[in-house]
């Protein structure tokens, strides 16, 4: 059983070729990044064009590093939404059109649905119940995984997603993009403790999230600074450093607060943020302490990937799924 | 064109602000809401949110899907985000326009970025940070 994963949600063109064992055969991303970055961020119909110009060349480098042909596929697994219009429209005519051409069955998969799936490509064994944490640039949620396609939403966030407030306050420091990827890296040479910034809905008796106001904070401590401040790399470095610490700390009290109303014993983190090196530290050692199992995909399944698309799309054919050649994007799709 | 101005105190008072706006409004109505990063865009939309009978803490920030549609409440809420756009052709592949025909409120954060190539009537909420929970709030009415 081979399953063609195609995910054009946002940025990047993702496709990746998965087994019947969930074991990745290729999974190739166009990284557009560079495009990007002198945009300082996501520039939508940008990354539209992009696409169109990635795509195939991405399809024939995934399965030619797969060896296989498209003909060979079983199913051909594209992600529906959520996500930008224009861009999910890419993926999923490529995928019709492969559809059609080869005469494959169609499974149409959530975006998020394919986060949840992506820990299964390094370890297969899991099995729900477990609580997810979902944390990337346009979402930051908790969900409970009572069963695979059994989804609880414990808590969100109610305005800013994590990875937002990185691009953000990235952008007002003159950082740089991708904000995620340059604070994390800077926050190594900073001191944490030297700013402290109180996190929104933090004390609160809620599993919801808050990031606006920690953007604000650490914006408006830079603002504060003097323009001798502004040039030293050690003050920046400091201020990266307080506000990651800031957003991990949240994460993580929320998360363990989830896990604990709900008493599983394994949580999974997904999504692009989960790719930060100090959530996956900072967690891994509160999973000790506390006794549960934390799963965190290779850092290459935790930004957006054909593979996890391919794999959730599997799972779905097997349990039935089959698409008709009318199915649309669904740019707001949830889980 | 009217003015008028306001100062809030708090997150509480420029829902408020934005909760008396929406409900003065005739339909369909656009308003553009201009503001610095953390200026309390979002904010100002909860209260709108709220006036229309829709929950606001449904309201999040729509930067990264560029376009949340709240349905739930007396009149549909159609919030936008200009902020990572760049060209107006952007906008119009939105499907911006075509929301701006439907019988419902259509905001925009950052909306004042292609002001240029709106027809009024609109509002213009400009919400300018004056100290750290305190802010300026000029409603303008643009009329043809």
């Amino acid at each position: 059983m081979l399953a063609l994963g195609i995910e054009t949600s946002c940025d990047d063109s993702c496709v990746a070729v998965v087994d019947g064992e969930k074991k990745v055969l290729a999974s190739v991303v166009s990284s557009q990044v560079d495009f990007h970055r002198q945009f300082g961020g996501v520039v939508p119909e940008v990354a539209a064009r992009k696409h169109l110009e990635f795509l195939l060349p991405v399809l024939d480098k995934a399965l030619c590093k797969a060896r296989v042909d498209v003909r060979d596929i079983d199913l051909v697994a594209v992600t529906r939404g959520p996500g930008l219009l224009g861009s999910l429209l890419m993926g999923m005519c490529l995928a019709k059109v492969i559809a059609i051409t080869c005469g494959k069955p169609l499974v149409g998969v959530n975006h998020l649905e394919g986060h949840l799936f992506a820990v299964l490509l390094d370890y297969p064994e899991v099995v729900p119940p477990f609580l997810c944490l979902l944390v990337s640039g346009g979402h930051t949620e908790l969900v409970a995984v009572e069963d695979w396609g059994v989804y609880r939403l414990l808590g969100r966030t109610r305005d800013d997603a994590a990875g937002e407030a990185y691009d953000k306050v990235a952008k007002v420091l003159g950082l740089g993009y991708p904000g995620g990827v340059i604070i994390d890296r800077l926050s190594r040479k900073g001191d944490p403790a030297r700013f402290f910034f109180r996190g929104g809905l933090e004390y609160e008796d809620t599993l919801d999230f808050s990031f606006s106001g920690l953007k604000t904070a650490v914006i408006r401590t830079f603002s504060g600074f003097s323009e001798k401040q502004r040039e030293d790399p050690q003050v920046l470095a400091d201020l990266v450093a307080s506000f990651q610490e800031s957003v991990v700390r949240i994460l993580i009290k929320k998360t363990i607060r989830a896990m604990e109303s709900t008493g599983y014993r394994q949580v999974v983190v997904g999504g692009g943020v989960a790719a930060n090196s100090y959530l996956r530290q900072k967690m891994q050692e509160e999973a000790e302490k506390r006794g549960f199992r934390v799963y965190f995909p290779s850092l290459s399944f935790c930004t957006d990937n054909g593979a996890m698309i391919a794999v959730c799309g599997l799972y779905h054919f097997l349990c039935g799924q089959r698409d008709s050649l009318s199915i649309e994007p669904e740019p707001q799709l949830s889980l | 064109m009217e003015i008028v101005l306001q100062r809030s105190h708090s997150e509480v008072e420029t829902r408020k602000i934005g909760e008396k706006l929406v409900c003065s409004l005739t339909l369909p109505a656009l308003v553009l809401l201009q503001g610095e990063l953390g200026a309390g865009k979002t904010v100002f939309v909860k209260g709108m949110a709220q006036g229309l009978g829709i929950d606001p803490e449904e309201v999040r920030s729509p930067t990264f899907a560029l376009i949340h549609e709240y349905l739930q409440g007396r009149v549909p809420l159609y919030h936008m985000d200009f902020y990572r756009l760049e060209r107006w052709e952007e906008v119009v592949h939105l499907g911006f326009e075509e929301y701006l025909d439907k019988e419902g409120v259509v905001v925009v954060e950052w909306g004042d970025k292609f002001l240029s190539f709106l027809t009024p009537p609109f509002w213009v909420v400009e919400i300018e940070v004056i100290a750290p929970e305190e802010r300026n709030i000029t409603v303008k009415r643009w009329i043809q």
